[in-house]
């Protein structure tokens, strides 16, 4: 990510192609807003985790259940350990390590100076439909809460963690994340770590934690896809933008 | 008396004319804001040029310079102001009628 030194560029005898220096512009702008390359990648990588975890003791829980042993797994699952803050820590850690770490590789990004472009209609709209989202799935987290409680499958701290997460999480996303991909891993960070802290097992985790692997996997590669093409626009950069 | 053929190449705005305030003028219409930085980067203009370069713009009306501190660290920026939008876009209609129309030399 880092290009030449910026001190010592080349002056240039008469401008490129107007057009192509307003792309240029238009595009390393763009990861200062819409796209977060390594960011992107970050988040599927911490989601795709924390899901296989999730998945893991879900999968742990049936076996122990079908087999009629009692093992630490199922220990885990019945209330005793899904309370403990060591296990509501986990939980928290990967989106918000995910969002502190897309900040950082923002700035990484912009290095080369920032660069503000206009937010345009339907970037606007789709901010707002994630918005829009994640408020519906929260509102539904703080509305099961009492239900969680009365199933004490966990404790006091999960459910406060789940319902101050439910309630902050979408507006650090408003902040923060880009619509698109990132929303969609926001969106999913928000169900998988509410359910998982309200303590909700079988189908429904299940479910959920097995369309998030490939969809993950997917993301996970869109990501890449915007690093290269950074690294090809930081390449132009660094050539004075001259073609 | 100049050939009356010859008045719209020498009508052309010299301000946005001249090649680093035409790449200058032309990466901050396609932005919100622009560091300093990046404009360096983007036109390839010593940190001197540019400044002297921005500096006419400015006093032409055609940009605004924004300084603000990151921490300690003074950054400067700069946007487009309308009018320097409007004589961007007058200049490029200018030139659009100069050249030659297809076919013709």
């Amino acid at each position: 990510m880092n290009a030449s030194n910026p001190t010592s560029p080349t002056p240039i005898a008469q401008p490129a192609d107007p057009e192509h220096l307003a792309t240029l512009t238009r595009e390393y702008g763009a990861y200062g807003r819409e796209r977060s390359g390594l960011g992107l990648l970050l988040g599927e990588l911490l989601l795709g985790l924390q899901t296989g975890f999730v998945l893991g003791l879900q999968l742990g829980w049936a076996l122990a259940h079908r087999n009629g042993t009692r093992t630490w797994m199922e220990w885990l699952w019945d209330g005793k350990a899904m309370g403990h803050p060591a296990f509501v820590a986990l939980m928290l850690f990967p989106p918000i390590l995910w969002l502190a770490g897309k900040e950082h590789l923002r700035r990484r990004y912009l290095s080369l100076g920032r660069v503000r472009i206009p937010e345009s209609p339907s970037l606007r709209h789709r901010r707002i439909l994630a918005l829009v989202l994640m408020g519906l799935v929260s509102t539904v987290v703080l509305l099961l809460m009492p239900m969680a409680w009365h199933g004490a499958w966990n404790s006091g701290l999960a459910l406060a963690a789940a319902g101050g997460f439910a309630a902050l999480f979408p507006l650090a996303c408003w902040r923060w994340a880009a619509p698109g991909a990132e929303a969609l891993v926001g969106l999913v960070f928000l169900l998988l770590v509410s359910l998982a802290l309200l303590g909700a097992q079988g189908a429904y985790l299940l479910g959920l934690a097995t369309m998030t692997l490939p969809a993950a996997f997917l993301g996970g590669l869109e990501g890449l896809m915007q690093h290269l093409e950074f690294k090809e626009l930081e390449r132009q950069l660094a050539a004075g933008a001259r073609e | 008396m100049a050939d009356p053929r010859l008045e719209p190449i020498l009508t052309v705005d010299r301000m946005v004319h001249e090649p680093a305030r035409l790449a200058i003028l032309t990466v901050l219409a396609a932005a919100e804001s622009v560091e300093f930085l990046f404009l360096q980067r983007i036109t390839g203009l010593s940190k001197g040029n540019l400044s002297s370069h921005t500096q006419k713009l400015e006093a032409a009306g055609f940009l605004e310079t924004l300084k603000v501190f990151r921490g300690r660290i003074p950054v400067t920026s700069f946007q487009i102001t309308e009018e320097g939008r409007t004589a961007l876009q007058a200049y490029h209609r200018q030139l659009r009628a100069l050249l030659p129309k297809e076919g013709k030399p």
